[in-house]
C-alpha cells in the first residue's frame, strides 16, 4: 500500500520536476514569469513617485499652520480631524507623516528651545523611507519655525485594516493577479505543450495515469505560484503582520488558480485557452482591482455579490494578514468561499481528465 | 503462450466502426508487419493495444496482460515508437531517457546502455532540437527499449528518412528480434515489411483482409513468380500506398 503511495507520487513529482526546469527554459512560459513579477513588482515604486507628505491635525487655532501652508517645500496636507489622519495612513499609497499639534502648541513653541512632536506612519513603509522623511520634515519645519524641531515616530505606526484601499488593496490584488496569471497561463500551457508536440501520447505510454500526468503539471504551477507570491511577500515583508495567514492566503489562492489552469487546460485547444484565460481573468480580476471605483458605482446588491467572488476572498485574506489586530471571523468567510471554488473547479477537473482518459 | 492476442477487437468513434471485430496473435519474438492503406484503422489498432484506447468490445493481451483490465501492468511489458517524433527537443537525449528511465522505474545505467545500442552515446549530451530526424528517431528507439520491452509497437519506424538512415534503423530492429523480442510494425514501405516481417498482416477499411508470411502472401495474391508485397498490396486492397502520409 505503502509502496504503491510511493510510486504514485513518484510519477506526479517526476512529471513535475521536469516541468519546472523546463518551463525555465520555455519562452511562453518564462515570458509569463517575468511579465507578471515586474507587473506584480512595479506598483512598489509608486509610492517613491509620490513626494512625502506631512498631515497636520490642528487641535486649536495655531498661527504655524498656516505659515507652513506658504512653504513652498514643504509638502504640507492639513486634515479636518486625527480619524481623518489614521485613514488616510492605512487607506492610502503615499508615504506620509501625520502629526497632532495641541491645542497650546502656540506657547510651546514659544516656551521651548526644541520642539517636540510624535509622528505616526503607516506601518507598510520601510525603516530607510520612514528615517528619510522624518529627516526631511524635520528639516523643513526647523528652517520654518527657526527652532530645532524633533518628530518621534518610534512605536507610532498605524496599522490597514481589513478593507483599507491603497498600498494594502494594491499589494493584495497584485498577489491575486500573480497568482491568478500563473496558474492560468503556466498550467494549461504546459498541458497544452504536450498535445501540441504530442509528447502527450508518449506520457500515457509510461506506467502512470492521465491523473498522474495533470496532477503533475498542478505540482509545477503551484511551485511557480509559491515562488511568484513567495518574492513579493518577501519584498512586503513590513506590510505582513500575520505571516501564517499570508501563507495560508498563498497557499489557498494557488490552490485555487492551479485549478482553475487545470480546468482551462483540459478542456481547451491553445487558442481557446488563451481567450478563455483572459476573459476568466478580466472576470475574476476586474472586481478586485477596482474596487474602490465600483463600489461607488455599482448598487449594494452587486457590490456584495462581488464579494462572493473567489479573488475578492482571497484579496480580502491577504489584507487580513496586513491589519493588526485578526479573529477567526475576519477571514473565515473568505476562507470558505475560496475552499469552496477551489473544491468545485477540481472537481469539474476531475470529471474532465476522467472523461478524457481514453 | 503467444505475445500478442486478439479477438473479434471493435473500436467505435463518434457512431462510426473503425476498427470491425480483427483478430489475430503473434508469436513471441517474431516480427509482425501490420500494413493497411490510410485510415485502414492501424493506428487505432496500436492505441487499442497499447492501452491509449479503450475498445469498444472484443479482447486483446499483449504480452500476458489484458489491455483493458491490466493497463498499468502492460505498459510495463511494451515498448512504444511512435509515428510521429514526440520528444522534449529543449532536453537532451539523455535528459529525455533519464525522465523516461524515472518513470518506468529503472536504472541511470540502463540509459547508457539503450543509447548505446542505438549508436547515440557521443551525442547524448546535445539537445535534441540540433538533431535531424535520424537522430530522433534513435531516441524514440532508445526510449521504447528503455523498460526492456517483451514487445516492441513500431509505428512507421523509417518515415522519412534517409535510405541510410533508414537501412541502420532496420539492423536495430533486426537485432532486437534476434535477441527475442516480439516486434509489432506498421510501415508503408513493403520492401522493409517484406524484408524484415515474419508474419504479416493486412487491414482494409478496419478489417484484416489477409495474413501469413511475406512468401505466403505473395503466392497467395501476387501476380505469379517475382511477384513484389506491393503487388500483392494493391491487389488486396485495390489501393496504392499513400507514402509518407499519416493515418
Amino acid at each position: 500500500m505503502m509502496s504503491s503511495i510511493g510510486n504514485y507520487m513518484s510519477g506526479i513529482w517526476t512529471i513535475a520536476s521536469k516541468d519546472i526546469v523546463d518551463s525555465i527554459k520555455n519562452k511562453v512560459t518564462l515570458s509569463i514569469m517575468v511579465i507578471v513579477l515586474f507587473a506584480t513588482m512595479i506598483y512598489r515604486m509608486v509610492p517613491g513617485l509620490e513626494a512625502p507628505q506631512l498631515l497636520v491635525y490642528d487641535e486649536g487655532q495655531s498661527i504655524w499652520v498656516s505659515e507652513m501652508a506658504t512653504d513652498s517645500e514643504l509638502e504640507l496636507n492639513p486634515m479636518p480631524s486625527w480619524q481623518d489622519v489614521e485613514t488616510f495612513l492605512s487607506n492610502r499609497d503615499i508615504v506620509a507623516i501625520g502629526i497632532r499639534l495641541p491645542a497650546d502648541f502656540d506657547e510651546q513653541v514659544d516656551k521651548n528651545s526644541t520642539i517636540e512632536l510624535e509622528g505616526y506612519i503607516a506601518h507598510w513603509v520601510s525603516e530607510s523611507a520612514a528615517s528619510e522623511m522624518q529627516m526631511l520634515f524635520e528639516r523643513q519645519l526647523s528652517d520654518l519655525m527657526g527652532k530645532p524641531v524633533r518628530i518621534n515616530t518610534t512605536g507610532n505606526l498605524v496599522y490597514t485594516e481589513k478593507d483599507s484601499r491603497g498600498f494594502a488593496q494594491i499589494t493584495a490584488s497584485g498577489l491575486v493577479f500573480l497568482l491568478m496569471m500563473i496558474g492560468i497561463g503556466i498550467v494549461p500551457q504546459l498541458m497544452n505543450e504536450e498535445r501540441r508536440t504530442r509528447t502527450m501520447d508518449a506520457l500515457l505510454v509510461f506506467p502512470i495515469s492521465a491523473g498522474q500526468i495533470v496532477l503533475g503539471k498542478a505540482l509545477a504551477g503551484f511551485f511557480y505560484c509559491l515562488v511568484g507570491a513567495g518574492i513579493v511577500l518577501a519584498l512586503n515583508g513590513g506590510l505582513i503582520t500575520h505571516w501564517s495567514i499570508a501563507l495560508l492566503a498563498t497557499l489557498s489562492g494557488a490552490l485555487f488558480t492551479v485549478s482553475l489552469g487545470l480546468m482551462l487546460g483540459s478542456i481547451a485547444d491553445s487558442r481557446q485557452v488563451m481567450s478563455s484565460s483572459w476573459m476568466l481573468l478580466l472576470f475574476l480580476m476586474m472586481p478586485v482591482t477596482m474596487e474602490s471605483m465600483l463600489k461607488d458605482l455599482l448598487p449594494a446588491s452587486l457590490n456584495r455579490l462581488v464579494g462572493f467572488l473567489p479573488t475578492t476572498a482571497l484579496t480580502n485574506l491577504y489584507r487580513v494578514s496586513f491589519a493588526q489586530s485578526v479573529r477567526l471571523a475576519d477571514f473565515a468567510l473568505e476562507l470558505a468561499i475560496l475552499s469552496a471554488c477551489t473544491i468545485l473547479v477540481l472537481v469539474i477537473a476531475a470529471g474532465i481528465v476522467k472523461r478524457s482518459d481514453r | 503462450m503467444y505475445a500478442i492476442e486478439v479477438q473479434d477487437l471493435v473500436r467505435d468513434y463518434n457512431g462510426l466502426r473503425a476498427v470491425k471485430g480483427i483478430s489475430f496473435t503473434v508469436n513471441a519474438g517474431e516480427i509482425f508487419g501490420f500494413l493497411g492503406p490510410n485510415g485502414a484503422g492501424k493506428t487505432t489498432t496500436i492505441k487499442m493495444l497499447t492501452g491509449q484506447l479503450r475498445p469498444t468490445s472484443g479482447m486483446a493481451r499483449v504480452a500476458g496482460c489484458d489491455v483493458v483490465e491490466e493497463r498499468q501492468q502492460l505498459k510495463r511489458h511494451i515498448g512504444v515508437v511512435f509515428d510521429s517524433q514526440n520528444i522534449y527537443e529543449r532536453m537532451s537525449a539523455r535528459e529525455n531517457l533519464r525522465f523516461a528511465a524515472r518513470l518506468y522505474g529503472v536504472q541511470k545505467q540502463r540509459v547508457e546502455e539503450v543509447l548505446m545500442q542505438v549508436g547515440l552515446s557521443q551525442r547524448a549530451g546535445d539537445k535534441v532540437k540540433g538533431f535531424s530526424n535520424g537522430m530522433k528517431q534513435r531516441v524514440l528507439i532508445a526510449r521504447g527499449l528503455l523498460a526492456n520491452p517483451d514487445v516492441l509497437f513500431l509505428d512507421e519506424p523509417t518515415r522519412g528518412l534517409d535510405p541510410g538512415v533508414s537501412r541502420d534503423i532496420r539492423a536495430i530492429i533486426s537485432t532486437l528480434a534476434q535477441q527475442g523480442m516480439t516486434v509489432f510494425l506498421t510501415t508503408h514501405y513493403m520492401e522493409e515489411a517484406d524484408q524484415l516481417s515474419d508474419r504479416i498482416a493486412i487491414i482494409d477499411q478496419g478489417q484484416i483482409i489477409a495474413t501469413g508470411t511475406p512468401e505466403e502472401m505473395k503466392k497467395a495474391y501476387g501476380d505469379g513468380q517475382g511477384a513484389t508485397l506491393e503487388d500483392v498490396f494493391i491487389n488486396l486492397t485495390g489501393r496504392h500506398l499513400g507514402r509518407g502520409e499519416n493515418e
